[in-house]
């Protein structure tokens, strides 16, 4: 999904500023637009509106379940892959589903570039 | 008539003189007038009495006051009589001296012409007499005084004395028995030990004494025998009372040991005592608890025996002897050296006359319960650990993730190598830190879990394979597979983790390289281990893991399995490495055991319940054998579990039999989704044990939120069953369950929590 050049959209959604602020950083270095969203409904509301290439969903934020928030991720986004993170070593159901990985939480700078890698499916952009 | 000049010739004719001068006593003659006619040589010399001067036969010699009778006994001679008396007589020197007398008619021609008489001096034989009297009479009181009988035998075993207590004693008055034979008053004595006894002291000449029952009398008798030159002295002493005391006190004693058998089966230590803490008694179980037989204990000083020192000792002795009781618990020794705790109760005895006596002791070995309690108390410290750790670990991470993150992004475009070195510093540090988190984490879970079949052998190898993959090529793996152990039920996700801890510890423990040996077999668990150890008796697979390391001194292996013990370098170990695997021992039904020798090395044995040798499918015979409550009808039931797996088979269970289904991975998406309010939730399955919330407490929250949603409960511990009740958790599953079981627990909860709002 991740396209080079057109810097593809990725949706980080966390409620914890820093956390966002790092996978900015990573993901910006690594040639992705950052669309941030800090609980799960602003999330569904982003990935509505910025068409990103890929959704990073933090497990636990206020407002809403994962599951609801994963589940409206995947109506209004088909098909764009979500990465899960956790401060649970476990990994939530829906990781476990079509398009979608899990990392717990802290990651690796390597872990997540192999893991992004893995969803979009290309080389980093 | 012959005159008294005849009279004397005839007495010197015939010689009598001679005869007479030869007498001790006086020899004298009167004629019928009273006149002196013949004195012998002692009356003539010793008293100076002749013919011519002496008068009359009551003359000067008698007692004045005595003549009359006298003169009376004379005329009774002339008269014919011979006759005796006893008189006074009064020396030349007025000396008064008691004399007997004879005196006789002597005839001539049929004609009484004189008296013929003979004096005795008895004074001194008197005396004695008396004093002979006055000595019995002495004896005779003293005798008579002692509160013993006494008896006196001749050779002839008549008796000859009896003193008043001897009649008692004999039950017969001294007339029934002075002169006649012992034999024969008492005939069963002769045989008796008795009478054995008094033969054998004339026999051989010496004292002997006897105790025994004699039946004749009915009565415990004590006899001494002294041989004397006129026969048997026996001395008795009626020791009836004494005996039965004694009798009754050996027969307490029997009761006491009668009891003992009884109280011999019991577990506690029945032991009593003297007030100065002599033991007395002591029964089986104190054998038993303290290692001393009844024959080392009896007689040796409770205190010295059971107390290293006086502390608890002397106050409960001291509140015993004040109030008659004392309870509480005191540190006591055993014989091998060891101490134990007991629960110990003393009760002071008195006897029937209100004397205190004894000193009666119950003692409970209490050690295995106080060990249990630390346990437990342990255990339930811990659990409030792995909650607090719970809610704090997903903090923790995503504090440590941008730390992490940022160190690693900026060393990508760094080149200084000292700023390379810190950021390094950094993302190891962070890293170590999520590792401390991911242990804890599991500790706080470790004893929830899947509980499948597990092939012993199978885990075996797949652990070899991992120890392999992971120990250093110095340390050489064996993996005895032996005979073949019996199956366990278990996750074998927790079991692989406590392998590998012991894996990790066993290299840790072998820094030169060494040996790992892994086997497993099949054995029996006895009750009294199993009590130790709190599990359930029965069979059991024990998987050993060995290791040639530098092993542990006895203070290390006693603390290994608390929490943040660690022997490792700081910030190498958690410390929680064995606290877990202890938990997920304990989770499993099973347990830890360890054995070490100072530089030999290590081993660990988990001790894991075997299932049962021939197990069907239990989900597949309990479908067909049981009839299904009825179906759902659409009813929402959220399932709250934290493995997804749980999540995922409850699921297809319950969507299969026409229920629909939400699912929760834990206690706040649960809620989450309850409030959200997209749809109706009819029901909330709910495991107990998750991280961060529990079902508990996910229960409390919901009885404010969401007062009439019914709740059911689930978890592998049957211990949570307990909690039933709690909130609206209307029933409770034990993990592993059936679809059966899972269907009726909906199905019923549904009911009842319909019929609770409808009501």
């Amino acid at each position: 999904m991740a396209d080079r050049g057109r810097n593809p959209t990725v949706v980080i959604a966390d409620d914890d500023p820093l956390i966002r602020a790092v996978l900015r950083a990573a993901m910006v270095g690594d040639g992705y637009t950052v669309v941030e969203a800090e609980d799960g409904p602003q999330a569904v509301s982003v990935v509505t509106s910025s068409s990103p290439g890929l959704v990073i969903l933090d497990a636990r934020m206020p407002g809403s379940s994962l599951a609801d928030t994963f589940a409206q991720t995947r109506a209004r986004a088909p098909g764009v892959p979500i990465l899960i993170l956790s401060g649970q070593p476990d990994p939530p159901p829906e990781a476990s589903t079509e398009g979608c990985a899990f990392l717990s939480k802290p990651v690796t700078l390597s872990d997540l570039r192999a893991a992004v890698d893995a969803l979009t499916g290309s080389d980093r952009p | 008539m012959m005159a008294g000049a005849e009279i004397v010739e005839l007495l010197k004719s015939n010689g009598f003189d001679a005869i007479f001068g030869a007498l001790p006593d006086t020899v004298f003659a009167f004629d019928v007038g009273g006149n002196l006619v013949y004195a012998n040589s002692e009356l003539r010399d010793r008293l100076g009495v002749d013919a011519d001067s002496y008068d009359s036969p009551f003359g000067t010699l008698v007692d004045p006051e005595r003549r009359e009778e006298v003169r009376a006994h004379f005329e009774r001679a002339i008269s014919g009589q011979t006759v005796q008396y006893t008189t006074a007589g009064v020396l030349p020197g007025g000396a008064r001296v008691r004399v007997q007398v004879v005196i006789a008619p002597l005839r001539s021609h049929g004609e009484v012409v004189a008296v013929v008489g003979m004096a005795r001096d008895i004074e001194e034989l008197e005396i004695s007499r008396e004093q002979s009297t006055a000595l019995q009479t002495e004896l005779e009181r003293v005798l008579n005084s002692i509160s013993d009988g006494f008896y006196f035998f001749s050779h002839d075993w008549t008796f000859s004395y009896v003193n008043p207590r001897g009649q008692t004693i004999a039950q017969r008055s001294a007339e029934e028995l002075l002169g006649r034979s012992l034999w024969d008053v008492f005939p069963d004595m002769y045989a008796s030990e008795f009478g054995i006894a008094y033969r054998s002291a004339v026999a051989e000449s010496r004292t002997v004494s006897v105790r025994d029952h004699y039946e004749a009398l009915g009565s415990w008798l004590e006899a001494t025998a002294y041989p004397t030159p006129d026969g048997l002295a026996v001395y008795v002493r009626d020791v009836s009372v004494e005996e039965e005391a004694r009798q009754q006190l050996i027969e307490t004693q029997n009761q006491l040991a009668a009891q003992g058998a009884l109280l011999d089966v019991a577990h506690d230590a029945i032991i009593v005592r003297s007030l100065g803490h002599v033991i007395r008694y002591w029964n089986a179980a104190a054998s038993r608890i303290y290692g001393w037989t009844a024959e080392e204990a009896v007689g040796a000083s409770a205190r010295e025996l059971l107390y290293a020192s006086d502390e608890g000792f002397v106050e409960a002795a001291a509140a015993t002897l004040r109030d008659g009781h004392w309870s509480g618990e005191l540190i006591q020794r055993t014989k091998s050296g060891g101490t134990l705790v007991a629960d110990s109760s003393w009760t002071l005895v008195v006897s029937a006359d209100g004397e205190p006596e004894s000193i009666f002791t119950v003692n409970t070995n209490i050690t295995e319960r106080k060990r249990q309690e630390a346990i437990l108390l342990r255990a339930q410290r811990l659990n409030s650990l792995g909650t607090f750790a719970g809610g704090i670990a997903h903090d923790l991470n995503n504090v440590l993730t941008p730390i992490l993150t940022s160190a690693q992004l900026l060393a990508e475009g760094e080149t200084d190598p000292g700023r390379l070195q810190m950021l390094a510093a950094i993302e190891t540090s962070a890293i170590r830190g999520a590792e401390m988190i991911r242990q804890v984490l599991s500790f706080a879970r470790g004893v929830e879990g899947k509980r499948v079949r597990i092939e012993a052998l199978e885990l075996l190898g797949e652990f070899g394979e991992l120890c392999a993959s992971t120990l250093p090529k110095s340390i050489e793996v064996t993996v005895d597979a032996g005979e073949h152990p019996r199956d366990v039920l278990g996750d074998r996700t927790q079991l692989l983790q406590v392998l590998m801890n012991l894996a990790v510890n066993a290299r840790d423990a072998m820094p030169g390289g060494g040996h790992l040996t892994v086997s497993a077999r099949s054995t029996e668990v006895d009750g009294v281990e199993a009590e130790r150890q709190g599990v359930t008796a029965g069979p059991f697979t024990v998987i050993t893991v060995e290791d040639t390391g530098v092993g542990m001194s006895a203070d290390t292996i006693s603390r290994i399995f608390e929490p943040f013990f660690t022997t490792k370098a700081p910030g190498s170990g958690t410390g929680l490495g064995l606290a877990t695997s202890q938990a997920i021992m304990s989770g499993h039904g099973g347990y830890l055991r360890v054995y070490s020798e100072p530089g030999h090395g290590s081993r660990f044995e988990l001790f894991l319940p075997s299932t049962p040798a021939v197990v069907e499918d239990e989900e597949q015979s309990r479908d067909t054998s049981e009839v299904l409550p009825p179906r759902g009808d659409g009813q929402l039931v959220l399932i709250v579990d934290d493995e997804q797996e749980i999540r995922a088979s409850t699921r297809r269970v319950l969507e299969a039999h026409g229920y629909s289904v939400a699912v929760a991975s834990q206690g706040q998406d649960a809620i989450d989704y309850l409030n959200s309010g997209r749809s109706s939730v009819d029901l909330v399955l709910t495991d107990i044990m998750m991280p961060v919330m529990d079902g508990i407490a996910l229960a409390h929250a919901l009885a404010v939120s969401h007062p009439d949603l019914p709740i059911v409960a689930m978890s592998g511990l049957n211990g949570n069953a307990g909690r039933v009740g709690a909130e609206r958790i209307v029933s409770f599953l034990t993990k592993p369950f059936g679809s059966p079981d899972l269907l009726r627990a909906v199905h019923d909860a549904l009911t009842r929590g319909r019929g609770m709002r409808d009501g």
